[in-house]
């Protein structure tokens, strides 16, 4: 279960629930105007329980996608979230930022 | 003290949530960490999602065995490994399956299940600290 809920400030989507094969196709979906329209991408995490990797490859792919027209802030991860972030090296994106 | 439970789920992508709530209830009754936990469930996860994806299977067991020193876990499919394909291929769309187990965990094997003898089996063992 995801719950995928639009923020206009700051601007991007808040998050609910758990991010595994089930569900990303959602979070593709929901992020995909986003991305296309440009400017930095707010993803408010704190309600993920769980984000596996199909989850993180679909923020990679937002990453290339925005290449340079806006970033990806991604706020109150939880410790599960930010273990993922961690062991597949998020931190190389120019364009990435990880919050509190 | 020493537990063990099986569970069968479906193989399909709504089966990984069931997995991971059955992992939680394991792990908490066994008193593993909360760091060791999540790193469990993000490497059985990805064994799972294998399993759903590529093994062509209807269903796959878990197997949950936890001892004084370490929590060891199988995912075991009824499919054939695909190891005539390239591994970028195999792991489509995860593509970081294998590696993350890797690294998330202390130790995984696989045995690979073939055409005469199917069944993938992931064991996947993470120490308590």
């Amino acid at each position: 279960m995801l719950e995928i809920a639009t923020t206009d400030d700051p601007r991007g989507l808040r998050l609910t629930g758990e991010i595994d094969l089930a569900t990303v196709d959602d979070l593709t979906a929901a992020l995909e105007p986003l991305v296309r329209a440009g400017g930095d991408i707010t993803l408010d995490l704190a309600g993920v329980r769980f984000l596996g990797s199909s989850g993180v490859q679909v923020l990679i792919r937002a990453l290339d996608t925005l290449d340079g027209r806006g970033r990806l802030l991604l706020a109150r991860p939880g410790s599960s979230v930010r273990r993922i972030f961690e062991v597949m090296g998020l931190s190389r994106f120019e364009n990435l930022e990880v919050g509190a | 003290m020493n537990g063990t439970s099986t569970r069968t789920f479906p193989a399909t992508p709504g089966s990984l949530a069931e997995v991971r709530d059955f992992l939680r209830r394991q792990a908490s009754a066994a008193g593993l960490s909360e760091a060791a936990t999540d790193d469990l469930l993000l490497a059985v996860s990805e064994a799972c999602a294998n399993a759903v994806l590529h093994s062509g299977s209807q269903e796959f067991d878990v197997e949950w065995r936890d001892g004084p020193t370490a929590v060891e876990v199988a995912v075991r499919d009824r499919g054939t490994f695909r190891r005539r394909v390239r591994v970028t291929e195999v792991e489509r769309p995860g593509g970081f399956g294998i590696p993350l187990m890797t690294a998330l965990a202390d130790r995984v094997e696989i045995s690979e299940g073939t055409a005469s003898d199917p069944g993938t089996r992931v064991r996947i063992t993470k120490r308590r600290s």
